[in-house]
């Protein structure tokens, strides 16, 4: 169930990726977007990519790059919304990919079908927040003042410190 | 934890780089990852309440024999949607049937259980705890913790069983035992002849004697046979340690130090052990089967271990031994040994030196050819001038190629063989 779903992330999230390059002519683009998605479908097979430290490191590094891709999407002025859907459908395939991974390095997995099961629906849930958040970004504007950015960036600066806190914590 | 740095940095970068850039795309870039390290901590672990039980088939076991571990982790707190858990196994211990890890979730008061198979060499094995890691379900928000959970399994030595060792020590006990006691008494082996006095048998009377003394009668005496101190020296020096591929000189000298304390205890000794090598493992003398588990324990931990203090055998302390007792010592032996082992005997001590043979042991390594049947014919003539120096001081030695059976090496060397024999058998192989 997880290694169809992470298949199915890859798979969109290169469609929607190489696609967006392509029809906006950047062939370069759109192989290297191909060749991202190639690679990640061939890291979702256990045969090729068994569990493993440098396997969780190719992962992390195809999920850089996909977001990364997605940002030059829209520097080159592809649409914000499909970068958008690249972008998640990356998270879901990096987010998958770990989750198969701690699975398959375990020797025994208890409950494998109610496991996956809630963390398809997790996984679900935020992928949806966030795609909706961003959509509503996207089409929302919303003029702010100085003093509004400047709370804001207060804000960022304190979820940052907490979110360090946090993994420090974890770390711990 | 590296996946929540990696989501918090991403996302972080493209806030900020978005904003520099007056980039609104960006920004909305960083909205999934947000949304996705807010989920995960909304649903984040909590402290966790978890307690850790191990239990062992056995806490003891012969080498090679297969241990059943079974772990069982309780959570004594809230709901925890996913749960990994990880047996730390003793670093020498070999997993056998099943998984040391699982992952499943943990709902309040429910426990997981692993159950596995172990087996190992000799040695103490210690379990100090299983290592868990409790995650949110998108595994990014996680806590690691080792539960304590310390267990212990000895896992002693094989030995072959000896039927009898012949040694003959000046000092014996009071209590009836096999060892000649050079004192004459109800026995069985013929040690003297003295006058007749009231109450002796009739059977025991020497007829022929008494027949050349008309106005005496004589009667035979016989040597008793008691009991006697025995000090097992165990030599674990590093040098003399040679390994073969897997395989270890000292395994064999453990093995057969074993049998030797299995087969003077059985006789009713008193029997001490000392292991001489990073330091003195000194296991107090004593009697039966409690001792011979306590030599047992101390041959399990007994390692090969090289030593400044203990380089030379003269650290050994002789006094650990009652005087004129039974010293046995179980050791390659190297010429730098004979000067301590003669002074042993000039201070009254009967010896007994098993020695496993290294020469043909380390010759086995290598591939036949002229040069290495060369140096082992070098190295085997070196020993046997070795050892030949040590009988002369009186120590009986056994020379102890340790591919054959002990019991065949101790019978040639201290058995009642005649020494002509003895001597063919010895240097037969020239």
């Amino acid at each position: 169930m997880i290694r169809i779903a992470q298949t199915l992330a890859v798979l969109g999230l290169t469609a929607a990726l190489a696609g967006a390059f392509a029809l906006g002519r950047h062939p370069a683009e759109a192989l290297l977007a191909a060749a991202i998605g190639g690679i990640g479908l061939l890291s979702s097979q256990r045969r090729i990519a068994p569990p493993g430290a440098w396997t969780g490191r190719l992962i992390d590094l195809l999920f850089i790059l996909s977001t990364a891709g997605a940002a030059w999407g829209i520097w080159r002025g592809l649409s914000p919304a499909t970068m958008l859907l690249a972008t998640v459908l990356a998270l879901a395939a990096w987010d998958l990919a770990h989750f198969g991974q701690r699975l398959e390095s375990a020797g025994r997995v208890e409950g494998r079908a109610s496991l996956e099961r809630g963390h398809l629906a997790q996984l679900a849930a935020a992928s949806g927040a966030g795609l909706l958040l961003g959509l509503l970004a996207l089409y929302l504007h919303v003029r702010l003042t100085l003093a509004t950015g400047l709370l804001l960036g207060l804000v960022a600066v304190l979820a940052l410190s907490r979110a360090l806190f946090l993994a420090r914590r974890q770390g711990s | 934890m590296r996946q929540f740095l990696l989501l918090s940095i991403l996302a972080y970068v493209l806030l900020i780089v978005g904003l520099a850039a007056l980039e609104r795309g960006w920004v909305v870039l960083a909205l999934p990852l947000i949304a996705h390290l807010v989920a995960s901590q909304l649903r984040g672990p909590d402290v966790p309440r978890l307690a850790a039980r191990r239990s062992l088939s056995s806490a003891r076991a012969p080498q090679g024999a297969r241990v059943s571990v079974q772990l069982t982790v309780t959570n004594e707190g809230a709901d925890t949607p996913m749960v990994a858990i990880r047996d730390l196994l003793p670093p020498l211990a070999a997993l056998e049937e099943g998984a040391t890890s699982v992952v499943g979730a943990l709902p309040r008061g429910a426990s997981l259980t692993l159950d596995y198979v172990v087996s190992g060499e000799r040695g103490d094995y210690v379990w100090r705890g299983a290592e868990v890691t409790v995650s949110d379900p998108l595994g990014i928000a996680a806590r690691r913790l080792v539960l304590p959970a310390l267990n212990h399994l000895l896992i002693v030595p094989g030995s072959q069983a000896l039927r009898h060792v012949e040694i003959r020590p000046q000092r014996t006990h009071g209590f009836a035992g096999p060892i000649p006691a050079r004192q004459g008494g109800p026995g069985v082996e013929f040690y003297g002849v003295r006058e007749y006095q009231r109450g002796d048998p009739l059977r025991w009377i020497n007829w022929r004697a008494s027949a050349r003394h008309p106005r005496a009668l004589f009667t035979n005496e016989f040597e008793q046979e008691r009991t006697a101190d025995v000090g097992l020296i165990l030599d674990g020096r590093q040098r003399h340690d040679i390994r073969r591929g897997e395989q270890s000189l000292l395994e064999h000298s453990v093995r057969a130090t074993a049998a030797l304390a299995e087969a003077f205890l059985n006789d009713g000794n008193r029997v001490g052990l000392l292991i001489y090598g990073w330091f003195l493992d000194w296991t107090f003398p004593g009697y039966g089967k409690v001792q011979r588990e306590r030599i047992l324990r101390a041959l399990a931990r007994a390692r090969a271990s090289e030593s400044v203090v203990f380089e030379s055998l003269d650290r050994l302390p002789a006094r650990f031994f009652p005087a004129r007792s039974q010293l046995v010592l179980i050791s390659a032996l190297c010429p730098e040994d004979l000067p301590f082992l003669t002074r042993l005997r000039a201070q009254g001590y009967q010896l007994l030196v098993v020695s496993p043979d290294p020469v043909s042991f380390e010759a086995g390594a290598f591939a036949p050819s002229r040069e290495v049947e060369l140096a082992a014919r070098l190295a085997r003539l070196e020993r046997r001038a070795l050892l030949g120096t040590l009988r002369r001081t009186g120590a009986v030695v056994v020379d102890w190629p340790v591919d054959q059976p002990l019991e065949r090496a101790l019978a040639q060397a201290t058995g009642r063989v005649p020494q002509l024999l003895r001597t063919i058998s010895a240097g037969g192989m020239t």
